[in-house]
C-alpha cells in the first residue's frame, strides 16, 4: 500500500502575482523521507516551477532553511515522521525578503557578516615558514561551539528583535564575532567590540533565547551575545577615558 | 563605529538592578506586606510608628536605596524593550529616556528619604 | 553583483508574535514582570515619602491595604519570584565559571545561586525585619 503525505507550500511567483499563495501537493511518502526529499520530489515529478535552495543534503551547506510547521529548521535535517501534524506546512524563512517561493534574499546578512570581521586579525602576520599558531584543546574549547555555524539564518528567523527591526546585527553575526574574539590567535578583539557596542549591536538583544533553541548546529548565539555585553560595556568605558 | 554609550550605561544599571530585584524583591514583598498576616513577623511593619523606627536604622537606609534604585533602573530598561516588542520600534527610544528619567528621580528620592528623613 | 532584484515581499511580524510558542510566551511574561516591579516599587517609594505627614500616610495605607491592592501585591510578588528564577537560570548559563580548567556545569551554578538566594532572604529577615 502506498502511503501519501500532503505538503502545503507557501509560494511566491512575482511574475504572476504580487501576493504569496499556498499550494497543496500530495506525494508518495516513505518513512525515511526528510522535508527536502519531499520538496525535491515535487520539483522533479510534480511541479518544476517550485523554487527552493539546497546542496549538501546533510546539514553542512546551510542553504535549505525554511519554516516547517511554523518553526525555522533545515529541510534536509527534518524527517517527515518527526512532524506530528497531518499536513506539513513549508514556508520561506521568516523576516527575510522573499525572492521566489522558498528562496529568500540573504544580502542583508552577508553585509552584517562582513561588519563583524569573522576572520583572524593579526597585528603582524607571521610568515608561513615560521610555522602555524598553536592552540591547546582548552583554548579551542573556548570558541569551539560557536565555530560550528553554517550561516543557515535559521536563528534570524527565530529572532523577534530582527523581525521587528532588521537593522539589528543579529544572532549568527554576533556569535561569530564572539567566536573570533575568544580565539587565542586573534588580535582584533577591540575592533570587533567597537562594532558590537555601536548602533543595532549587542544592546538590542533582550535574550529571548529562541535562536539557541532552533540552531541546528547547537551554536549558542544567545549566550554569546550576553557574554559580549559586559566586555562591551568595559570597551565603552575605555572610550570615555583619556588616551594614555 | 560610534559607541552607543547610553545603551551601554543603562544596560549595566539594568543588569545590576536585575540582580538586586532577583535577590531582594521577593523576600521584601513577602515580609513587608504579608509578614504579619502570615505570622512571620510579630508586628505589622506597615504601621506608621513601626515604619518610622524601621527607617531609622542605617542598614535599612542602605537597603531601601539599593532596593529602590535597583528596581527602578531594572524595570525602566526592561519595560522600554517591552514597548519595542509590542511594535513601537521607533518610539521606544524616546519613551525609554522618559523611563530612565523616572528611575533617576526615584533613586534621588530614595536617597533623600534615607539621608534627610521622610 | 549585476543581478537585478526582482519584486520581493517581506512578511510583517504580527503584534501577537509572542503567542506563537510557549517559549516566546514565557519570555513575554518575564519581560512583563517589569511593569509590576515598576508599579510596586513606585508605590513603596510614595509610601515612605508620605511618612512626613501622618494623616496622608494613613490615607495612603488604606489604599495599600485594600483588597484590590493586596491582590496586586500578591501578583507582583509572583512576578518578582518569576524574575528571580529566570534571572538565576539565565546567568548560570551565561557565566561559564571555570574551576581547575573545567567549566562548572550550569546546573551546579544554578544550585549555588538558589542557595545564595535562600541565605540572603533569610539574612534580610534576620537583620532587617525581625526587629520590627
Ligand atoms: S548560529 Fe546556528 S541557526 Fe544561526 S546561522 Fe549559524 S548554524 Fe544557523
Ligand atoms: S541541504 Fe545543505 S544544509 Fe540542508
Amino acid at each position: 500500500m502506498a502511503l501519501e503525505i500532503v505538503l502545503l507550500v507557501k509560494r511566491f511567483r512575482p511574475e504572476l502575482s504580487k501576493e504569496p499563495f499556498y499550494q497543496e501537493y500530495q506525494i508518495p511518502y516513505t518513512e525515511d523521507m526528510v522535508v527536502l526529499d519531499a520538496l525535491n520530489y515535487i520539483n522533479d515529478e510534480v511541479d518544476s516551477t517550485l523554487a527552493h535552495r539546497w546542496s549538501c543534503r546533510m546539514g553542512i551547506c546551510g542553504s535549505c532553511g525554511a519554516m516547517i510547521n511554523g518553526t525555522p529548521r533545515l529541510a534536509c535535517a527534518t524527517f517527515l515522521r518527526q512532524l506530528t501534524r497531518g499536513i506539513v506546512e513549508v514556508e520561506p524563512l521568516d523576516h527575510f525578503p522573499v525572492i521566489k517561493d522558498l528562496v529568500v534574499d540573504m544580502e542583508d546578512f552577508m553585509q552584517k557578516l562582513a561588519e563583524v570581521m569573522p576572520w583572524l586579525i593579526r597585528e603582524k602576520i607571521k610568515p608561513l615558514d615560521r610555522g602555524e599558531y598553536f592552540q591547546t584543546p582548552g583554548q579551542i574549547r573556548l570558541y569551539g561551539q560557536q565555530s560550528m555555524c553554517i550561516n543557515c539564518l535559521i536563528c534570524y528567523s527565530a529572532c523577534p528583535v530582527y523581525g521587528l527591526d532588521s537593522e539589528f546585527l543579529g544572532p549568527a553575526a554576533i556569535a561569530l564575532a564572539y567566536r573570533y574574539n575568544m580565539d587565542s590567535r586573534d588580535q582584533g578583539r577591540e575592533k570587533r567590540l567597537s562594532r558590537l557596542v555601536g548602533k543595532s549591536g549587542v544592546w538590542d538583544c533582550t535574550y529571548v533565547g529562541e535562536c539557541s533553541v532552533v540552531c541546528p548546529k547547537d551554536v549558542d548565539p544567545a549566550g554569546a551575545i550576553q557574554r559580549l555585553k559586559f566586555p562591551g560595556s568595559l570597551h565603552v568605558l575605555k572610550t570615555l577615558l583619556p588616551r594614555l | 563605529m560610534v559607541p552607543d554609550r547610553t545603551s551601554a550605561l543603562f544596560w549595566s544599571l539594568f543588569a545590576g538592578g536585575a540582580f538586586v530585584v532577583a535577590l531582594l524583591l521577593p523576600v521584601h514583598i513577602l515580609l513587608f506586606h504579608f509578614g504579619s498576616t502570615l505570622g512571620i513577623l510579630e508586628e505589622d511593619p506597615l504601621a506608621y510608628d513601626a515604619l518610622i523606627t524601621w527607617l531609622a536604622s542605617p542598614l535599612v537606609k542602605l537597603y531601601i536605596i539599593i532596593l529602590i534604585g535597583g528596581s527602578l533602573f531594572h524595570g525602566a530598561h526592561r519595560f522600554k524593550y517591552v514597548l519595542f516588542d509590542w511594535g513601537m520600534t521607533r518610539a521606544y527610544r524616546s519613551v525609554g529616556l522618559l523611563l530612565y528619567a523616572i528611575a533617576i528621580l526615584g533613586t534621588l528620592a530614595a536617597l533623600y528619604v534615607a539621608f534627610l528623613g521622610p | 553583483m549585476t543581478e537585478k532584484k526582482t519584486a520581493t515581499y517581506v512578511q510583517k511580524m504580527p503584534a501577537s508574535w509572542w503567542l506563537r510558542n510557549p517559549r516566546y510566551l514565557a519570555y513575554m511574561l518575564r519581560e512583563l514582570s517589569s511593569i509590576f516591579i515598576l508599579v510596586y516599587i513606585l508605590t513603596f517609594l510614595v509610601q515612605i515619602l508620605l511618612l512626613r505627614d501622618r494623616n496622608a500616610y494613613d490615607a495612603f495605607l488604606a489604599i495599600v491595604e485594600s483588597p484590590f491592592f493586596v491582590a496586586f501585591t500578591a501578583v507582583a510578588f509572583a512576578f518578582a519570584v518569576y524574575h528571580g528564577v529566570t534571572w538565576w537560570g539565565l546567568t548560570s548559563k551565561v557565566l561559564q565559571i571555570s574551576f581547575r580548567g573545567k567549566t562548572v556545569p550550569p546546573a551546579l551554578v544554578l544550585l549555588g545561586a538558589i542557595m545564595m538566594w535562600a541565605v540572603v532572604s533569610f539574612l534580610v529577615y534576620l537583620l532587617l525585619f525581625r526587629g520590627v
